[in-house]
């Protein structure tokens, strides 16, 4: 931007821009003062930012970013109006039950022995594994801790996953295989540091804006920073990258793997660091050696990789330049373009594998980061362990040593937990499908939409044989018009609880204003439905304040121990990141750092400890590009991916009743190609029929020239055309995350 | 404030339709801080319905700029608003009262 001076300022026809009259020249100082202003983190994204809310009386007015925090004040323009989320007609103000298959209203008291009365029947009957949990990275921490504890040690079931899994469940699996723990270990503060950002499936400008704006202030700063995107799309986020690679869908992991070939061919790996820090695996062993990898890595020219991605062979080249260039940090970010794919676990692998063979991480601004898409999946579902395979804080169900300390903690006996870890998310609606499981509760999420084959799972949630609980803060959404009981949930500034967000930054959200109507937190919900399945020992708690303190205790000791998080300490920070073992230590920015992780051990001999795993090392995979689980052929001939707009979040039950947001972009078009429009006999604006082996959708066909050709873009935001009724449900084979991003589909003119 | 109703935007945004109409304005807009970082239309005018604001008070812009909305309060500022010193759209900073912050007075 050209600064200009005051002078030239004041001459500019400031309001003749709008070919208006000017203002008159005082105007009254128009805020309206609230009555207090409560410290909160907004409701949307895994970015975490701090907010103030405004309230006056019970209603809250405005909203304004928190300046001590990482967004340094700014908000998003979802953000900026978050107000208008908690006053919605849409709003659920009392429960609901399905009478003649109607939802009618119902009382707390008729509704929850409704609940008690059907899942305790249920597991009388059929055992504990025919019900089930369903979960959410939207829930508080507390929450998602009753509802672990009560399916784990309560109910003795496993049948409890959550959204996550269809959204982080890759990048969860590829830091566990690559660190031996799950969590990025760099923070947003690399952002400020990094010479070169390297994102790939991250369309950071729309869905993450905080922090792409963060990002940009770095390049202003620093006019040599490069910003490097890789995505099968033209997005937003390229407006401002250096350079820009366009892969076919899905063929990107040939281009991750020609990275690290140049790199090594061009003297830039980092080979006292691999010695010292690093291991090599193929398969699921770390059994192999840097000859192996430097040998697998010959077949990854910068051409084959070209050849298979349809990049220019001297794009590959000048990335792996920028990444490698010594003495320049380096930060990787990616989002759901590397996770919803069944190559994810490996794709997260191998950018870890970049970082560790130049030794950029553990340095500010040099790190391997995952962006997450909900502002508690980390600290609510991942780390909680409050998937089917998890236990609390790095421990798994599989494993008799972490069950037994569980089972301690939480007051059970020794054998209480199943040893079998249960369903994944899309497995578990196929036990729903398939009759195994009978009855589900789902807590803040929305899997009527958000499902990949969504009528599949559709179906089988409507089915008489399913008794489907929803407990949420709208109605309708795509799912509680599905339901048996409908429970009206408190909503964000309604309750209080914990939120972790992307960089293992923990916080606290104050309540500030009563619910509407009979709405309750979610937190009361669950504990008043243990006491009815006659857990009210095993969950005894009033307050989640006192949910907390079990927590800490089981972090206490683990690779995530922040024990010294209290209560009192998360009032009064902006924000603290773990590890965090005493009251006193002041949070951790760089993780498996000597000096800045305090388990890694101020005496250590190098800079970096990597704890996670037992020898202290990482772990450098083999990890070969596949082709997607479905591939274009004569009968599906185009590819279709999925994503997110700026203006709209997840299944938009909350912008879409945001009167600024709900008129703008919400309506799913089908992106599309100059020459595939011209290909096809069609134009801007025609109605299309999007037809994939799963499913038909009639949309409105947009011409862009941001859309790859041979591809099709649909967001997945609009509640009426469901864009996941094409969607594929192959899963990732380790993380079990669905393959969003990837489906074949032929077009059919309406 | 708009008499007659707009239309949804549906798909797209507000720039689609206002380049054509408003080409000043959209130029100015993606020209700056608020343009590069997609803080959208809406974030200062609201809905494109009842809710639509023509001239943003400084209650729009409090989320992201409290600290400066606040000093609205203080003397130096009597009969003054956003407006009296930052150009619509175009939104530069002042540089002149900030001859030493190398952002402008910009965060």
């Amino acid at each position: 931007m050209t600064p200009l001076s005051r002078r030239h300022i004041l001459e500019l026809p400031t309001f003749a821009l709008m070919g208006e009259a000017p203002a008159p020249a005082a105007r009254a100082f128009a805020v309206a003062e609230p009555d207090r202003w409560v410290k909160t983190v907004c409701r949307y994204c895994g970015t975490g930012c701090g907010v103030y809310v405004g309230v006056k009386g019970n209603t809250v007015t405005a909203v304004k970013g928190d300046e001590r925090n990482h967004n340094a004040g700014f908000v998003c323009i979802k953000g900026a109006m978050l107000p208008q989320i908690l006053t919605s007609p849409s709003r659920l103000t009392h429960p609901l039950i399905r009478r003649g298959g109607k939802l009618v209203r119902a009382s707390w008291e008729e509704a929850m022995a409704l609940v008690a009365a059907r899942f305790q029947e249920t597991i009388e009957r059929h055992g504990p594994e025919a019900v089930a949990f369903y979960g959410s990275g939207q829930a508080l921490t507390e929450e998602t801790w009753v509802a672990n504890k009560l399916m784990k040690a309560g109910i003795r079931s496993n049948n409890i996953d959550g959204n996550p899994r269809l959204c982080m469940a890759s990048a969860a699996g590829g830091y566990i295989s690559s660190f031996g723990k799950d969590e990025p270990m760099g923070c947003y503060e690399d952002i400020d540091h990094a010479d070169v950002y390297f994102l790939v499936g991250s369309n950071a400008a729309e869905a993450h804006p905080i922090l792409y704006q963060r990002m940009l202030r770095r390049k202003e700063r620093a006019p040599d920073t490069k910003l490097i995107v890789v995505d099968p799309r033209r997005t937003r986020t390229m407006q401002y990258a250096d350079l820009t690679l366009l892969p076919k869908p899905g063929m990107d992991l040939s281009i991750v793997n020609a990275m690290a070939h140049v790199i090594f061919k061009e003297g830039l790996a980092d080979l006292e660091f691999l010695r010292q820090h690093v291991t090599y695996g193929a398969g699921a062993e770390a059994n192999k050696t840097i000859e192996d990898y430097r040998t697998f890595l010959e077949a990854y020219t910068p051409q084959r990789a070209a050849a298979d991605s349809g990049c220019r062979v001297e794009d590959i080249v000048q990335a792996a330049r920028w990444f490698g260039e010594r003495g320049r940090a380096t930060m990787s970010m990616w989002t759901m373009g590397v996770n919803q794919r069944i190559q994810g676990v490996w794709l997260n692998n191998i950018l870890n594998n970049l970082h560790l063979i130049t030794g950029k991480i553990g340095l500010p601004g040099s790190t391997p980061f995952s962006l997450t898409g909900q502002p508690n999946a980390c600290g609510g579902v991942r780390d909680g362990g409050a998937l089917s395979h998890l236990l609390p804080y790095g421990r798994l169900v599989a494993n008799e040593q972490h069950r037994r300390q569980m089972e301690e903690l939480w007051g059970v006996s020794a054998g209480t937990i199943n040893p079998k870890p249960g369903p994944s998310a899309v497995e578990l609606f196929q036990a729903v499908e398939s009759g195994t499981i009978k009855a589900v509760y789902v807590m803040t999420t929305n899997p009527g939409h958000s499902l990949p084959n969504a009528s599949r799972y559709r179906k089988a949630m409507a089915s008489e044989d399913c008794f489907l609980v929803v407990a949420e803060a709208y109605h309708p959404t795509r799912t509680s018009e599905l339901a048996d009981v409908v429970l009206p949930a408190a909503l964000w500034v309604e309750k209080e609880g914990v939120y972790g967000c992307t960089e293992r930054r923990y916080q606290l959200l104050e309540k500030a204003i009563q619910p509407p109507g009979e709405a309750r937190p979610d937190f009361d919900i669950l504990c008043d439905l243990a006491r009815r399945l006659g857990h009210g020992k095993l969950i005894p708690y009033k307050t989640p304040a006192e949910a907390w303190e079990d927590i800490l205790k089981a972090s206490k000791g683990t690779a995530y121990d922040f024990s010294g998080m209290t209560r009192e300490r998360l009032r009064a920070a902006h924000g603290l990141l773990w590890p965090l073992p005493e009251g006193n230590h002041p949070g951790t920015k760089r993780r498996y750092v000597r000096g800045d992780d305090p388990l890694v051990g101020a005496s250590h001999a190098q800079r970096v400890r990597f704890y996670g795993r037992s020898d202290n090392k990482a772990v450098v995979w083999l990890r070969d590009q596949k082709p997607p689980a479905e591939v274009t052929d004569a009968d599906y001939p185009m590819s279709l991916t999925t994503g997110r707009v700026l203006e709209h979040w997840h299944t938009a039950t909350m912008t879409g009743s945001v009167p600024a947001l709900r008129p703008l972009n919400l309506e799913a078009v089908a992106e599309l190609h100059p020459a595939d429009l011209k290909r096809l006999n069609l134009k801007d604006g025609d109605r299309i029929r999007l037809v994939s082996r799963r499913g038909k959708l009639t949309l409105v066909a947009r011409e862009t020239e941001n859309a790859r050709e041979g591809s099709v873009f649909v967001h997945m935001h609009d509640p009426e055309r469901l864009v996941n009724v094409l969607t594929i449900d192959a899963l990732d084979p380790g993380s079990k995350e669905p393959e969003f991003k990837i489906a074949a589909v032929r077009i059919e003119k309406e | 404030m708009v008499a007659r109703a707009h239309p949804d935007v549906g798909a797209g945004d507000c720039a689609d339709c206002h380049r054509a109409t408003h080409p000043p304005v959209v130029a100015d807009y993606e020209s700056s801080k608020h343009g590069r970082g997609l803080v959208g239309c809406p974030v200062c005018h609201g809905s494109t319905q009842a809710g639509f604001v023509a001239k943003p008070g400084p209650e729009r812009c409090q989320p992201c700029h409290a600290a400066q909305v606040d000093s609205l309060k203080t003397p130096v500022m009597k009969n003054k608003d956003c407006w009296s010193c930052h150009v619509p759209h175009r939104l530069n900073p002042h540089m002149a009262l900030h001859k030493n912050d190398p952002n402008g007075g910009a965060k």
